[in-house]
């Protein structure tokens, strides 16, 4: 007897846990308006990234790993992986998921769309790592073979562009998939306003926590002041990129929330290592120390909104080597270096940036610091399809520029900006060529232990730090600006947030 | 008059050709390549090219300008770069909502202006009249996105009578079309005025009075219809500006118009749709100043005569 009544007291205390964990939260409100601040091209995951669509792609699409709100690999559809051996890498697929469409996910479409990133013009080179011909799949599993050994497999396939795609379905679709994509991810598609609005629905049928919330809208503001006085006026719910300026105004607002996490993003200003003048690095020293950055990033980016960047690394970054010492401002350590290299009488140089308020700001008070050491800066603001295309040529003397480390990974970011290799790509604005930098990265992007790789992303910043091919001003953070009245909403470390978890009360 | 309109339809084409050539002309000229913001920085040296000959930009000035020419002959505006949508779909998609804006503008206007410019010609130097013409002035001389922000925090923010942005409902079009139709109502106010009081000084006018007519009637009737020949041009003028998207504007209160589609394509130097919109815009201005110029004839039927 006692025994039938313990069974039924776990029966009941399970059946109760059972339904208390199945409960979600009741929302005040059923749909979501998130605001971003430009409208993405194209739905497709091998698109050309930029961060919005990558939002928006995370919400429809699906990839093998995700990386969680702390910066971890988690499974998605992927149930378990492992490395095999060092040059293949097994992954077991999750059983029973579903393209919206109704299609069920097959080891056919995982290897069609890690094959496609590899034939994109956009992503051909990032996924240079996989051998897909010589990839297969046995039952359910996947065994992804590389072509080189690579460290960064598991943040690569987190990446949204490496997401999951409908093979039957792309190939029917071709150029327009990019604007009716079907995924396996917790939302589907259902419209899209061009310049306006895109529109989600819940799907139903999602093999993880399915969303609280039924519809997500994401409006495309351009304009930042608008961005914020529709935020305040209560006609959206979330605001991606909030303008430094408008950030206190947020945070004082009872009706909003100002939500700041470090966005792994670094801000810099760029000398071009190969130019004659600025290939002296006593002369980048001196521009260094001729710099003030504590008080430029109070202004430009404010103490809120920004942290220190000490290094080439943004702050909070894993990996990153806080024991050296930024170079100080000192006016007459500048003028000795100058001296030095032979510019006692005056130095001219130029800096080409995207003209907005922030860096004409910067230009102004980088033309009157460097002013004092005798160093005439003339400026060169240009605008952005010119800038970028003026860059990737090498055509600057001195940039502002900023770089994110996308996938997380402190040595990858490393890699795409000081390789010898990546010079002419939009991470690499410094062009500097040290053969010792260039070693250690290459041993850092194929070394997988990532304590090794630790210590090698600690030594390979002190060597860059000695270089100094940069004066780094700030570590960005994300800002974001929600409704007091939103719960549940977790800023993610590479902003691929999830909007599951969001609920109004 | 039918002569008149085909021969005015027919000067078009230069008009036309002119456009396609300095619009061309000046997208060759300007730094930067479509190439970047298509394919991303990681891209191949190998796909870029590839690229670069499908999206045939890799032939000289004239062979390029020739081929838009023979397409656009064709009906053909070409491919918009980033989304691989005919180039007139994408306008069709944009055009109809600064179409509307335009239209609620200038009818906003149209009323407060020619409302205003005729009541300070009746009264003129009254407080009216100097209220009036101080308010047309600060309305001319107000930069619209100052404007669109102030209308904002107060319409939207503070008093949330209504949305701050957005072109969905015929509410999200009053603010936006409020913005951009305050310089055109000053214009037309003060064109009215001057207009009317040169009329309003003429010998019929008195004859008029001395005839016993009311003084309604006598504005209405004989100096409005009168006056109206520089008003309707100033009207048609800030139309056919309109039609052109009030680019600020569009991006403050996130209209999905031509203004901005065109500040988009323009910043990843997507030709077509650059080229496309400006040519759609060009042969907007064009049709709205011929119907002007048809409008004079209903208006003054001494103009009618002169057309041949």
């Amino acid at each position: 007897m006692k025994k039938l009544i313990t069974a039924l007291l776990m029966l009941t205390l399970a059946l109760s846990l059972t339904s208390a964990l199945a409960e979600s939260p009741t929302t005040a409100k059923d749909s979501m308006t998130i605001v971003l601040d430009r409208e993405p091209v194209s739905l497709d995951p091998v698109g050309v990234y930029v961060s919005v669509k990558s939002l928006v792609d995370n919400c429809i699409y699906d990839t093998l790993i995700k990386i969680d709100n702390d910066g971890n690999t988690v499974p998605c559809l992927a149930e378990t992986w492992e490395q095999v051996d060092e040059l293949t890498w097994k992954f077991t697929l999750r059983d029973g998921v579903k393209f919206h469409n109704g299609a069920p996910l097959t080891t056919d479409d995982v290897l069609y769309s890690l094959g496609r990133t590899k034939t994109s013009s956009v992503t051909a080179a990032k996924a240079a790592f996989m051998d897909i011909d010589n990839s297969y799949a046995e039952g359910n599993t996947i065994f992804l073979k590389l072509t080189k050994p690579f460290a960064f497999v598991e943040s690569q396939l987190a990446f949204p562009q490496f997401a999951i795609v409908n093979k039957a379905v792309v190939e029917a679709a071709g150029d327009s998939y990019g604007r009716e994509p079907i995924g396996t991810g917790p939302y589907t598609f259902a419209s899209w306003t061009a310049g306006d609005r895109i529109e989600l629905t819940r799907n139903d049928e999602y093999w993880g926590s399915k969303s609280i919330l039924t519809n997500l809208t994401f409006r495309i503001i351009t304009e930042s002041a608008s961005r914020t006085i529709e935020l305040e006026s209560g006609g959206v719910d979330l605001v991606l990129g909030i303008s430094s300026n408008d950030a206190d105004r947020i945070d004082e607002n009872p009706d909003t929330v100002l939500l700041t996490r470090s966005s792994n993003s670094l801000r810099y200003i760029g000398f071009n290592c190969s130019n004659p003048v600025l290939s002296d690095v006593r002369v980048r020293k001196a521009l260094y120390h001729a710099t003030d950055t504590e008080v430029l990033r109070e202004i430009l980016y404010g103490l809120k909104t920004s942290g220190p960047a000490v290094t080439c690394l943004p702050e909070d970054m894993k990996g990153l080597n806080a024991d050296l010492t930024p170079y100080s401002y000192d006016p007459e350590k500048a003028r000795e270096l100058l001296a030095e290299a032979g510019y006692a009488d005056g130095l001219e140089v130029e800096f080409m940036y995207l003209a907005n308020s922030t860096n004409n700001m910067l230009a102004e008070l980088l033309q009157a610091l460097w002013g004092e050491v005798g160093v005439t800066l003339v400026l060169q603001p240009t605008e952005s399809g010119a800038l970028s295309t003026a860059l990737n040529k090498g055509e600057h003397m001195i940039c502002c520029a900023g770089t994110t480390f996308t996938l997380g990974e402190a040595g990858e970011g490393l890699n795409s900006m000081f390789s010898i290799a990546s010079q002419g790509s939009s991470a690499n604005r410094t062009y500097l060529t040290d053969t010792a930098v260039d070693e250690l990265l290459s041993k850092i992007v194929v070394t997988p232990d990532s304590d090794e790789r630790a210590k090698m992303v600690y030594d390979v910043q002190a060597l860059i730090h000695e270089d100094c091919p940069m004066i780094y001003l700030a570590s960005q953070y994300s800002i974001i600006g929600a409704s007091a009245s939103l719960r549940g909403f977790v800023m993610h470390p590479n902003s691929m947030h999830d909007f599951t978890t969001c609920y109004f009360e | 008059m039918t002569k008149y309109i085909l021969k005015r339809l027919l000067m078009l084409i230069p008009v036309m050709l002119g456009v396609i050539v300095i619009v061309f002309s000046l997208l060759y000229i300007t730094p930067g390549d479509p190439i970047d913001s298509l394919l991303g920085d990681d891209a191949t040296p190998e796909a870029v090219e590839q690229m670069r000959e499908q999206l045939g930009l890799n032939g000289g000035y004239f062979q390029r300008l020739f081929s838009y020419i023979k397409n656009l002959l064709h009906g053909d505006l070409g491919i918009c770069y980033a989304t691989k949508q005919p180039v007139m779909d994408r306008l069709m998609q944009t055009f109809p909502n600064s179409l509307k804006l335009a239209g609620l503008a200038v009818f906003l206007s149209v009323i407060i202006g020619l409302t205003m410019g005729i009541i300070s010609a009746v009264k003129q130097y009254s407080i009216f009249d100097n209220i009036a013409m101080a308010l047309a002035m600060v309305g001319n001389a107000m930069p619209n996105f100052w404007q669109g922000l102030l209308l904002m925090l107060l319409f939207a923010l503070h008093l949330h009578w209504l949305p701050a942005t957005g072109f969905t409902t015929w509410k999200h079009m009053i603010l936006p079309a409020a913005t951009i139709g305050t310089s055109s109502a000053a214009a037309i106010a003060r064109m009215t005025r001057s207009s009317m009081l040169e009329v309003i000084r003429s010998d019929y006018i008195v004859t008029a009075r001395a005839k016993g007519q009311s003084e309604l009637l006598i504005t209405v009737r004989h100096a409005l219809k009168n006056a109206l020949i520089p008003v309707v041009t100033t009207i048609g003028m800030q139309f056919g500006h309109l039609l052109g998207g009030a680019v600020l504007t569009e991006s403050i209160f996130a209209v999905p118009g031509v203004g901005k589609l065109m500040v988009d394509a323009i910043k990843a130097r997507n030709y077509p749709v650059v080229q496309g919109g400006v040519l759609m815009i060009a042969l907007g201005y064009s049709l709205v100043n011929l119907l002007v110029d048809i409008l004079y004839a209903y208006i003054d039927p001494r103009i009618r005569s002169q057309y041949k």
